[in-house]
């Protein structure tokens, strides 16, 4: 009952690729350390801007 | 309120609505109503799931908290991106790999029917008194500002609301969320543009911000490691993590938002564009608030922030105290005006001594125009007993008012209402869905056309709109809602979380004993709750954390099936 409808167009189920499909010119890998990177550039950041105006 | 702000505040909601009902009026079947017929892009993804978690109070109350307590509170989404990344790989592939339209649809896949009805159960209960709350909760603050009845306000934001939902469903709601979003962004950076042109000439924005971090408001990251203060950067990476994952994991709200991208792909960058624009975006917020309080340093601001309560001590037998209480208020202004200007002043002559000691008359200053503030609280208290003493939530509305172009007040509540209406839409959409496609279809009308669910799907969701709208008008007559909703959410959350975890990552425990655990768990919370003085934000936690450890108690301890014999 869990899959109680088709796959969508372009989900067909099976199809692994789709799963793991990275978007062009980049890898997830690099997209997931991007983000991460992004959250600790700001913290850095921002615990400069504490202790700058402290 | 001026004629152009009227007519900029409606003519944006108006055509932000027209466009969404225009844009989606082909959605024909269950996959368009529910999923936007899987078309939308990751940037379409991303601010709509934004727009969905930015409900009309963080506009609202942040800048305000921001006003009272500086900065701080941005450590809370700390754990934000983190939990991005983890719903990315771990949670989107799992969703998409069964076809799901809900995520409860994804427990019955794994364990049983019983389990995933308890979840949605559970949802269902939770997000609908949400859904009345997110409509009430600026209603109060809007109805006030307008000059609007309570009960008229939340019934236009809802009927708004409901007419394009149930017109367009998810894609319309995705389509006005995008717009939402952007003139909830852009409406934040005027007032940010505005509050700072309107601080004193000759001041510059370094020493505007130097003012802030004088008196305690740039206090961005904190990493003491103590327990005492709410927000530090630990309790932000730990339990900001947490409150994420079951938010935008299991929280069917946000589900079908990412689960209506045109493609997996498109779905994980919509979630991590959120994980990687929601710290500054609430940095930009929280960051106005702050520019509020630099600017109330040099023109005096309200004893309180919330009118209609100070009329109603101005006509009470209290007025001669109230007047006394702003002409101290008045006193400790002027103190404060010459202690900044002995502080500047040292600046310019780059005196550390002095500059250290202006700084502490500063600090001093402000610590008794909050005496001052303190007082006129127990007054109201006393005076109006059942009144509302906490005005943070009038702060930023109360400086628009007063201090905005005109045109711009106008977009700037246009600003609150799309927030009130983005939050409130994809809490309807999921509310509807849910009760259609995991208790209707699946135990009542198993068999139906998909046209039938469809119209289901909006009458239902029509329904939990009007149950809102309802809720919203009825809350007045309770106390302590918001925090009551809260406590509500803290009290389902973790179990919701647990269930999911344990189908993700704990293979071998089997559908009864998980089903048990969660309604054990579920009464060992409750109980908790109504018997300890544990602070409800915990309970996120200790409800997921019994979920793992009872279903593999339970687990082990339960007879299993003999293996059939192989043949």
């Amino acid at each position: 009952m869990a899959a109680d409808r088709e796959a969508p167009p372009g989900r067909a189920a099976g199809e692994g690729g789709e799963l793991h499909a990275a978007p062009p010119f980049f890898t997830w890998r690099t997209i997931y350390a991007i983000v991460l990177g992004a959250l600790a550039l700001q913290v850095v950041l921002y615990a400069a801007l504490t202790a700058i105006y402290r | 309120m001026s004629p152009l702000d009227w007519l900029v505040l409606f003519g944006t909601l108006g055509a932000i609505v027209a466009y969404g009902v225009w844009k989606t009026r082909h959605a024909n079947d269950m996959a368009s109503y529910l999923h936007g017929g899987y078309s939308d892009r990751w940037y379409t993804i991303g601010l709509s799931v934004m727009a969905t978690q930015a409900s009309a109070i963080t506009f609202l109350s942040t800048p305000g908290q921001a006003y009272v307590d500086g900065m701080r509170f941005l450590q809370f989404y700390f754990g934000l991106p983190l939990a991005m990344v983890a719903l990315s790989i771990a949670f989107i592939p799992r969703f998409y790999g069964l076809h799901v339209f809900t995520a409860y649809e994804f427990l019955e896949g794994r364990f049983d029917r019983k389990t995933r009805q308890l979840a949605a159960f559970l949802f269902l209960v939770q997000r609908g008194l949400s859904a009345g709350i997110t409509i009430y909760a600026p209603a109060i603050v809007l109805s006030r500002v307008l000059g609007w009845s309570l009960n008229l306000t939340c019934v236009s934001i809802g009927a708004l609301v409901i007419l394009y939902t149930v017109a367009g469903g998810t894609r319309a709601v995705s389509q006005t969320q995008k717009h939402q979003m952007v003139v909830m962004l852009g409406g934040m950076v005027v007032a940010f543009v505005v509050v700072v042109m309107r601080l004193p000439p000759g001041l510059s924005f370094r020493r505007a911000v130097g003012v802030a971090g004088v008196l305690g408001k740039m206090n961005v990251v904190d990493f003491s490691l103590g327990l005492g203060s709410r927000y530090t950067f630990w309790s932000g990476m730990t339990g900001g993590f947490f409150l994420a994952m079951s938010y935008f994991g299991t929280d069917q709200s946000q589900v079908q938002r990412y689960l209506s991208g045109k493609s997996i792909t498109e779905s994980r960058l919509g979630l991590l564009f959120n994980g990687l624009l929601k710290i500054p975006m609430q940095f930009l917020i929280l960051f106005v608030g702050v520019m509020v309080f630099v600017f109330h340093q040099f023109n005096p601001s309200p004893l309180f922030f919330n009118d209609a309560t100070v009329a109603a001590v101005r006509s009470s037998a209290a007025a001669g105290e109230w007047h006394a209480l702003e002409g101290r208020q008045r006193s400790a202004f002027a103190s404060k005006q010459q202690a900044i200007e002995g502080w500047r002043a040292a600046l310019d002559r780059q005196d550390e001594p002095a500059v250290q000691a202006s700084a502490a008359r500063l600090r001093a200053a402000e610590a008794a125009t909050q005496g001052v503030r303190d007082e006129a609280r127990r007054l109201i208290r006393r005076v109006l007993p059942h009144a509302e003493t906490n005005d943070t939530d009038y702060i930023f509305i109360g400086f628009v008012m007063a201090n905005l172009p005109r045109g711009l007040v106008g977009l700037l509540l246009a600003v609150i209402l799309c927030a009130a209406m983005s939050s409130t839409a994809s809490e309807l959409t999921a509310l509807g869905g849910t009760s259609v496609v995991d208790f209707y279809k699946r135990s009542f009308r198993p068999a139906a056309s998909d046209r039938h669910y469809m119209v289901v799907a909006k009458l239902l969701t029509a329904a939990w709109g009007v149950l809102a709208v309802l809720f919203a008008a009825f809350a007045s007559m309770l106390d302590n809602l918001i925090q009551a909703v809260n406590i509500l959410g803290s009290l389902f959350y973790g179990a919701i979380l647990g269930l999911f975890l344990v189908a993700f990552f704990v293979k071998r425990v089997r559908a009864t004993p998980v089903f048990l655990a969660a309604l054990l768990s579920e009464a060992i919370v409750i109980a908790a709750w109504l018997t300890t003085s544990i602070g409800f934000l915990w309970f996120n936690v200790i409800g997921c954390a019994l979920v793992l450890a009872l279903s593999l108690a339970l687990d082990a301890v339960m007879p299993r099936r003999p293996a059939l014999p192989a043949v």
